[in-house]
């Protein structure tokens, strides 16, 4: 348990520079957005995990209760969490959050806490609604399995694919398909290159090293998915995509799990007048986490998991296999995200189109589970 | 267009035939179903009168060009075997005088996935293919026998669909939606299963939206626990059972080497077989039983010794047939298929013409020049005979790295070596029986 400790704050520290930096390289966005969207980018993953595992709402109360191991295996990486920030100085509100987590205390209050500051910071709206709202939210999961986020804006056609291959990494993460979150993998993947490459000279090496991971799977899995994600970034570069499907396990026409990520009713505008990526993203995966949608205390077998996204007859896409005569199973409990705009913005957008000239796309790439 | 829609025009003394027509569309092909048939009509219409089965790969239009693999027309050449063998010459196929059925499809290139049926258990207990499958596409005509058995199994199974979809009353008329392949290893049984079933999911795709083709490993159902093996077998029809209930689905169930399960009661009997083993036979039958009320399944199974299967199974098998060893004009026709594919490839250079029995029959095997190639083909075939179908299509294999060893080689060169591969064979054979 210590040594998890020591490792994750070692890591965390260096992700802050390796996301800066990755960011820089990277990210298209004008000059004067880089620093405002890189914290708040790092916020959004410490957010993610605090509210995901640890966050007192009901949801992942219930879960703890079920499953106390689940509680265990991320204690420690939160712990490491408050470390680094407090070390860091990065957010005094967040470490009061992370006060709130860390402290055995009434539920009900936390839950209060929490919401109050969250809502405050984002949207606004008042502590009780919220309160009121994520019950609703965590009904809504439980019962139909669907989970509404509903943007207060535009979002331009980049922050869909954002969206999508975010929801990808954290269904992949959240249903025990990778061993820890896509970026601390990509990082301790880096970090394993980096020391083979200096002691090159040595020859063959065991494939099992440091922390016990199976490098080669790793990096075939992590192949595997950034392959699936430069598709996806063409796709939505050459065609509005409404829906998107990840099948886990089984076979696409009968598979274990299924997720829908649905953005038919998102209004799309590029530029000046959309929301930042940000921001959505925070709101997207803050609701996503109070739903609980993603967890399940059961452990997960390792599977396969295929990307289907629905796209325009004519878009010319390459990568992606068309596939015409694909229906959506119905024998499967499909879980929703379901993507949308204020509904007076949406209305306006939907008449213009044509449903019929959409055809669903298979990744050409699945990606294979790994655990250790 | 559709096959059930034709197969109702048939009461109304409509003597026209069916000519069933395939379309590969390529795997990347985004054009919708509706405009690529018009444009298969147009082709057709232009080409209306062809000689036997026949296959574009090129067409002088952009759109076909772009979006379409191939247009076959196939399996008339039973139809021509029976009714016009006479004036098959004479009398080829005009397309405007028939039912044409286009069937369009495109390849699932995903291989085979897998069900498993203990969380912890890394053995899969059966593979599933989506169908139509890359996998299986060219095995039904690579598939040669005698007397129309292909044919035969496909109005089998189009007729027990057809009696579903009729609702025929099932206690009335019995139909049982199981087939048994029987005979010698290597003549192709489980191949034909895969290629029957293939081919079924692409003539029904009016009908179901999609086939799947599952394959149980048999062995896979027998349990380390005593007991336990009957529950295996139910935990296998169950994952079966929710592919079937997807009623856009036509599932094909292979039980390969059907003996390894069923063969186990008269040795129970015996003694010499533990009794959950009567269990696992017990329970594959009632599960087949209970499956076998779907519309939309066929199960479809295989053997090697027809007299150890257990008689409860034999009965219950609508078909059983036997499929042996291929005769000479069969084997001539496998030999044929695999010299024009060393052909195409250029492995044999430079090309040459050879004949079909068919026409070496019309020209009276007369020895001359351009049939000569043909004739020694012929004493070739007629030599193998005995040999089984899967040595039969790895001999061209064997005759080239035990006998040829340069990159090209002519034809006359190329059958001598077959020759000798076969003698060789023959000797191999004879050699295993002798030290038995």
């Amino acid at each position: 348990m210590e040594e998890g400790e020591e490792k994750g704050s070692v890591f965390l520290k260096d992700m802050t520079i390796r996301n800066n930096a990755d960011i820089t390289d990277n990210r298209n966005e004008t000059q004067s957005m880089e620093s405002l969207s890189c914290t708040a980018d790092e916020e959004i993953t410490i957010e993610n995990k605090v509210s995901s595992e640890c966050t007192p709402c009901p949801g992942s109360h219930l879960l703890d209760e079920q499953n106390p191991e689940n509680v265990c295996r991320v204690s420690p990486r939160e712990i490491s969490l408050s470390k680094t920030e407090s070390g860091g100085g990065l957010d005094i509100t967040r470490e009061d959050d992370l006060k709130f987590v860390l402290k055995p205390s009434n539920p009900v209050d936390d839950k209060e806490n929490i919401n109050g500051t969250v809502t405050s910071e984002s949207t606004g709206i008042s502590t009780r609604k919220a309160v009121t709202d994520d019950e609703e939210t965590v009904r809504r999961a439980r019962e139909e399995g669907r989970v509404d986020v509903i943007f207060p804006g535009y979002v331009t056609q980049d922050g869909c694919c954002r969206f999508v291959c975010e929801i990808l990494k954290c269904v992949l993460y959240q249903r025990q398909q990778l061993p820890m979150t896509y970026d601390q993998l990509v990082y301790f993947q880096r970090q394993h290159q980096a020391s083979t490459q200096t002691d090159d000279a040595v020859g063959w090496r065991p494939t099992k090293v440091t922390g016990g991971l199976d490098w080669r799977r790793c990096q075939r899995t992590l192949q595997e998915l950034d392959e699936v994600l430069g598709h996806l970034e063409t796709l939505f570069s050459l065609s509005h995509v409404p829906r998107v499907l990840f099948v886990l396990g089984g076979s696409v026409v009968l598979p274990n799990e299924l997720y829908e990520v649905n953005m038919e009713a998102l209004a799309l505008e590029a530029g000046e007048g959309s929301l930042r990526v940000s921001v959505c993203l925070r709101q997207l995966f803050r609701t996503l986490f109070v739903a609980d949608l993603l967890s399940d205390a059961r452990p997960v077998r390792l599977m396969t998991t295929t990307v289907m996204a629905l796209g325009h007859r004519d878009c010319g896409v390459d990568g992606f296999r068309p596939k015409l005569d694909f229906r959506v199973p119905t024998k499967v409990k499909r879980q929703v995200i379901s993507l949308a705009c204020d509904s007076s913005l949406a209305k306006a957008r939907q008449a213009d189109v044509n449903w019929e000239d959409y055809i669903w796309f298979q990744a050409p790439v699945t990606i294979k589970g790994f655990c250790k | 267009m559709d096959i059930v829609g034709d197969l109702k025009k048939s009461p109304n003394k409509n003597p026209a035939v069916n000519v069933h027509v395939e379309v590969l569309v390529k795997s990347n092909s985004t054009a919708k179903r509706t405009e690529v048939r018009m444009y298969v009509h147009a082709l057709l219409n232009r080409h209306s009168v062809v000689l036997g089965p026949y296959k574009w790969t090129e067409f002088d239009e952009d759109f076909l060009t772009k979006h379409v693999e191939s247009v076959a027309i196939v399996d008339v050449e039973h139809e021509v075997h029976y009714f016009l063998l006479l004036q098959y010459l004479s009398q080829p196929i005009d397309l405007k005088s028939r039912n044409l059925c286009i069937h369009i499809f495109t390849l699932n290139n995903d291989g085979p996935s897998t069900l498993n049926l203990e969380e912890d258990e890394e053995l899969s207990a059966a593979n599933s293919w989506l169908l139509p499958a890359a996998e299986f596409h060219g095995i039904w005509e690579s598939l040669v026998y005698d007397g129309g058995i292909k044919t035969q199994l496909l109005d089998y199974v189009t007729t027990t669909i057809f009696f579903s979809d009729k609702n025929v009353d099932s206690n009335l008329i019995a139909w049982n939606r199981v087939v048994l392949l029987h005979g010698p290893p290597g003549t192709g049984k489980t191949s034909l299963c895969k290629a029957l079933a293939q081919k079924l999911s692409i003539r029904m795709s009016n009908r179901y939206s999609y086939g799947q083709f599952v394959e149980i490993n048999s062995h896979s159902l027998f349990s380390k626990w005593f007991s336990e093996s009957g529950k295996l077998v139910t935990k296998m029809f169950q994952k079966i059972q929710q592919l079937i209930d997807d009623k856009e689905a036509l599932v094909f169930v292979l039980i390969d080497e059907v003996e390894s399960l069923t063969a186990a009661r008269n040795a129970a009997c015996a003694g010499t077989e533990p009794s959950d083993a009567i269990r696992v036979v017990n329970s594959v039958l009632t599960q087949l039983d209970q499956i076998k009320r779907h519309s939309n399944v066929v199960i479809l199974t295989t053997s090697n010794v027809t007299e150890k299967i257990d008689l409860a199974f034999v009965d219950r098998a609508d078909i059983k047939q036997y499929i042996g060893p291929p005769s000479v004009d069969g084997i001539f026709n496998i030999y044929l298929s695999c010299l024009e594919e060393l052909m195409k490839c250029q492995i044999v250079y430079p090309r040459q013409q050879l004949f079909t029995m068919f026409e070496l029959e019309t020209m009276g095997y007369v020895e001359s020049d351009v049939s000569f190639f043909s004739l020694v083909l012929r004493d070739i075939a007629e030599k193998s005979k005995g040999l089984s179908g899967r040595v039969l299509r790895k001999l061209p294999f064997l005759a080239h790295a035990l006998f040829v060893k340069t990159p090209t080689v002519t034809l006359e060169k190329f059958l001598n070596a077959m020759d000798r591969a076969v003698d060789k064979q023959l000797e191999e054979k004879a050699n295993l029986v002798n030290c038995v």
